[in-house]
Formats: structure tokens, sequence, C-alpha cells
């Protein structure tokens, strides 16, 4: 079996405050992995890691078989990230965006424009590429966020909670994107609040809670394993029913 | 108002530069500006073209006299072309020149001219100049009769003293002020979206979007550096093409060698910025951070004299 990203008892302290605690993961080329948990479970920064923005304290991780520690730049040229917070200038037009960030990464000039074309016509915005994405609404914005990301023709594709704050039809959207992508060929991993998301779209899941995780493997395995009915249910039993209150590491070092 | 003091204490950056910038402006206010009282062994250029031995004397009277009260410090020079071109180089102040027949002027009509040069370009101390040489020059005439009895028969000897320029027209006040606003237009322009940036894309979140892309760290930098160039040298050429449209101003120099030295300056600076605004996450900690760098320039080269730009007669 063949692995998009593997990791290796991957550790990320911040001035003494764990927030990856020994995570080893192995996520199957071609598939949709889901990484669910609380606020503050350490999801973001273990992205942030395999993403390159962020070096891990101790542990290993591979991406595609490279190295983020020794290998950034291959890295960073097979995998992309859709963030909470939108990667786009809002000044500039949808098509200028995919082109920026199609330059950024060494697309070719010549099929750039065409690329670009073609991807504003996958998501419905062919119509609107030369007006600023600034004036857009909440779920076009998300639409060019998505495909800004595929512009460079990643591997795989981390998308961390994609459906927050879209529109029913919006989220609908995203959702068959992500099973478009997972035809294309593409590994997929997504983080989200929405169980039930979760459910439709993921073929294994990770539960993380406090830097570390508590429980890995395909969706009904799971439910099976801890005798419960559906995904929530599953998290809130590994979890707990506690609200969890989580504050900035730069917050904490403050003292707060 | 309560809750913006609030957000405004807590973030530390913010509360240093209010702190600090009051007291730069105050050691700047207090130490910048040249007054008479602040004038001491400025050097000025001495040619005494009278060989004779009153005019040896005046002139070793008019150095001895500035050297005493410790206003300027007087260098003799043997030719007046050598005097001015120490002047132009910026080494002295002015050129105070005793013509030749000092002497004999002063026996027959009780009076003669003393020629000083100064270089106008910065009136403010121009006029303190101006005022200490007249000084000088009006201590030293009662004592030339009782000095030279025999010499100077009149009682009441006097050098009367003709000013003039180095330049051949007297430069108008926006000519002294053009080229640091060219100077500061082009730094503003540069620094004033260095702020947006850095900070900005922090905050937005969009610098992600370049930290993640396989690129150097360094081609960021170069790149946003060069951008926030590019913007700075259109201030300053709008400002130097304005200047001489609407303002005649005169340009005296290489316009080439104003362009690169200027082009250096605003590099210089947009580094400067870089590094300030990195430290800071917030756009207007950066912003602020960026206004205590430009406002004291305002001064500096706004209204003070410009000892960077070479003027070739």
């Amino acid at each position: 079996m063949s692995y998009s990203i593997n990791t290796q008892g991957l550790t990320k302290s911040f001035k003494g405050l764990l927030a990856v605690n020994n995570v080893s993961i192995s996520v199957k080329r071609g598939s949709v992995f889901g990484l669910l948990g609380p606020n503050g479970a350490g999801k973001s920064t273990l992205l942030r890691m395999l993403c390159t923005l962020l070096r891990p304290t101790s542990g290993k991780a591979f991406v595609e078989g490279y190295d983020i520690e020794k290998q950034t730049n291959e890295v960073r040229k097979i995998i992309e990230v859709v963030q909470e917070k939108l990667l786009l200038y809002s000044v500039l037009t949808a098509k200028e965006n995919l082109e920026f960030f199609g330059q950024l990464y060494g697309v070719d000039s010549s099929i750039l424009k065409e690329k670009v074309n073609v991807l504003l016509e996958d998501v419905k915005l062919s119509s609107v590429k030369d007006i600023p994405v600034g004036t857009f609404s909440t779920g076009m914005r998300q639409r060019v966020n998505i495909v800004r990301a595929l512009i460079h023709d990643p591997k795989i594709v981390i998308l961390d909670e994609p459906t927050n704050g879209l529109d029913p039809q919006s989220v609908r959207w995203v959702r068959d994107y992500i099973k478009d992508l997972k035809n294309r060929g593409l590994t997929v991993l997504i983080t989200t609040h929405d169980m039930q998301e979760a459910e439709e779209l993921a073929e294994e899941l990770a539960i993380m809670d406090r830097g570390g995780v508590l429980a890995i493997g395909k969706s009904q395995e799971l439910k099976a394993k801890y005798n419960v009915k559906n995904i929530e249910e599953l998290f809130l039993t590994l979890t707990g029913r506690e609200l969890r209150d989580s504050i900035s590491r730069r917050l904490r070092r403050r003292g707060w | 108002m309560g809750k913006d003091l609030t957000e405004f204490y807590r973030i530390k950056a913010r509360l240093v530069t209010m702190i600090l910038l009051p007291i730069i402006l105050m050691l700047l206010f207090g130490y910048m500006f040249p007054s008479s009282g602040s004038i001491n062994h400025v050097p000025i250029a001495v040619v005494n073209q009278d060989q004779s031995t009153t005019g040896v004397a005046i002139a070793g009277s008019f150095i001895y006299a500035a050297q005493s009260s410790a206003l300027f410090n007087g260098i003799s020079y043997t030719s007046i072309s050598l005097a001015e071109n120490q002047l132009i180089e910026g080494n002295v102040y002015g050129v105070v020149i005793f013509n030749q027949g000092l002497g004999q002027q002063l026996q027959t009509d009780g009076q003669a001219d003393v020629q000083v040069i100064l270089d106008q370009l910065n009136p403010t101390l121009d006029q303190v100049v101006r005022g200490e040489i007249t000084q000088v020059i009006s201590s030293i005439s009662p004592e030339l009769a009782p000095e030279f009895p025999n010499e100077i028969p009149n009682t009441s000897p006097s050098l009367n003293i003709q000013f003039q320029g180095l330049l051949p027209t007297a430069p108008s006040s926006f000519e002294f002020l053009a080229p640091g606003m060219i100077a500061l237009s082009l730094i503003i322009g540069g620094l004033s979206g260095l702020a947006m940036t850095f900070s900005r894309e922090r905050e937005l979140g969009t610098l992600d979007g370049l930290l993640m892309a396989p690129i150097s760290r360094i081609s960021i930098i170069l790149g946003k550096g060069f951008a926030q160039v590019v913007r700075g040298m259109m201030s300053g050429i709008i400002v130097f093409v304005l200047s001489i449209i609407l303002f005649g101003v005169h340009v005296y120099g290489n316009v080439l060698l104003m362009a690169l030295v200027l082009s250096l300056g605003v590099v210089s600076f947009t580094g400067l910025g870089t590094l300030a605004t990195s430290f800071v996450s917030e756009q207007e900690s950066a912003q602020l951070i960026m206004f205590m760098i430009q406002f004291p320039m305002v001064f500096k080269w706004y209204l003070v004299p410009f000892n960077s730009i070479t003027v070739v007669a």
C-alpha cells in the first residue's frame, strides 16, 4: 500500500506547550482522509507542519516520500492547503489571483492562462473572472480559493474546514467537488467539525485531542469498535462532552 | 474610549513607539536647528589679497576675533577659487575676502569693502552665519584706528560687508526645499506601503500562501522590497518634475547621479523598513514604526541643510 502522507512520532511544542504529541498517521494515496478534533486539538498545527510552515520539534513526516524538513521545496510543489482564512488578494480579480499563484508555483506561462480559464469554468465563475474577489460572496471566494490550490496540479490537497460559513448550496458544491478531486486521483486531507460531512466524505478518520491521536481507522470499523451509531457519537465518546476553551499560544505566553 | 485605550496599551509595540516618538522629536528640535547660540567653530575660509601691513593685520584680526569667540575657525587660503571650491564641497560655510587695496581704501576713504560669499542653499544657516560674520567684523572695526594711528588717520574706520551667494541667482525658498521634498516623497512613498506588505498579509493570512510556495524567502523579501522601491521612485519623480514645471526649480549638477543616489537611498530605507516591520504582527504597529522613521526625516531632509547633494557650479 502506498501512502501520500506518513508521519512518525511527529511532535510540536511551543515553549513547553505540547501542541502535537507523537502523532503517527498514514494517509493512503488517492483517498479522502478526515482529521477531526475539538478546537485546540492540534489539527491546524499538524497541517502546518505537513505544509512546511512549521518545523517539527521531533519526529518525522514524509509527503509522497519527501521529508518535510529536508526536502521542503519538493513538498511544497506537491501539496496545497485550502485554509479557513482565504489565501486570496481582494483587490485582484479571480483570474489575476490564479495567475499570480500559478506564476508563484512555476506553472508554464504558455499553459497558465488556459489552465486558469478551465479552473474558473469548473467552479462556474468564468463570467466574473475579471472582477476583484473582494466583491464576491463567501461561497464564490471559497470556490476561487479551492481552485487556487489546484493551479499547480498538486498531488495532495488539504482542506481546513472548507464548508465553514457557507450556505447549503455552496456546502453541497464543495462536498461534490471533493469527491471529484478523489476521482481524479488526488489525495485529500480534510478537517471539519461537521460530523455528517466527515462521514460522507472520509474513507478513513483520525480523531485528535490534546495533541494526540485518540483513534484512527475506517469510520465503519471505528463505529463498530466503540459501539456507536454515528461519527458524532464516536467523537463525543472519545473527546468528552465538556466545553473546550482554547486560547492562542501567544496569549498563553503572556500569562492569559 | 476605554476599550480603544485598553487595546492600545495591551500591544507593546504601539506603546513603545508612542513613548519613543516624542523623545526623538524633542531631541531633534532641541539640537537640529542652528541658532546664533548654537554656532561654534564653523569653518570659514579667509582670503587676504592685500599683502600690505594693514591688510595682513586686518585679516589676522578677523581670524583672531572669530576664533577667540569660538564662533568660527578661520582657514586661510591663497586664492578665491580655492576657497570657493571648499565652499562648494561643503568644507567651509563661507568665504571672507579681504580685497587687494583694502588698506589703501581705508586710508583714503576711511572705509573699505569686505566680500563675503555664502552657501545660500540653507537659508536658516545662511542667516545665522551672516549675522555672526557681521558681528565679528563690526567688532574689529573700532580697533583699526588705534591699531594703525599712522596709517589710518580717520577716527572711525569701518569695514563694509558685501554679501553674495555662491549661486548666480539667489535661490527661491522652494529651491531650498525641493531636494528634501524629492528625497522625502521618494522615501515615504517607499516606506508607506511596507506596513502593508508583511504585517497586513500576516493579518489576513495571505502570507502563508507565499511561504508555502516553492520559492526562497529571499525572493519574497526582494520582490516586496523592490515593489516599494518602484513606488518610492515614482513619488520622487513626480515631485521632481512638478518642482521644475510649477516652481521653476533649477537643477544644478548631474541628474543621473542624483537619481542613482536617491535610488540607493530608497533601497536602504526599504530594507530598514522591512526589517522594522517584520518584528510586529499588526498593521497598526507597523505603521507606527514607519511613522517614527519618517517623521524626523521631515525636519532633517526637508528643512535642514542637505549636505549630501553636490552643487557643481
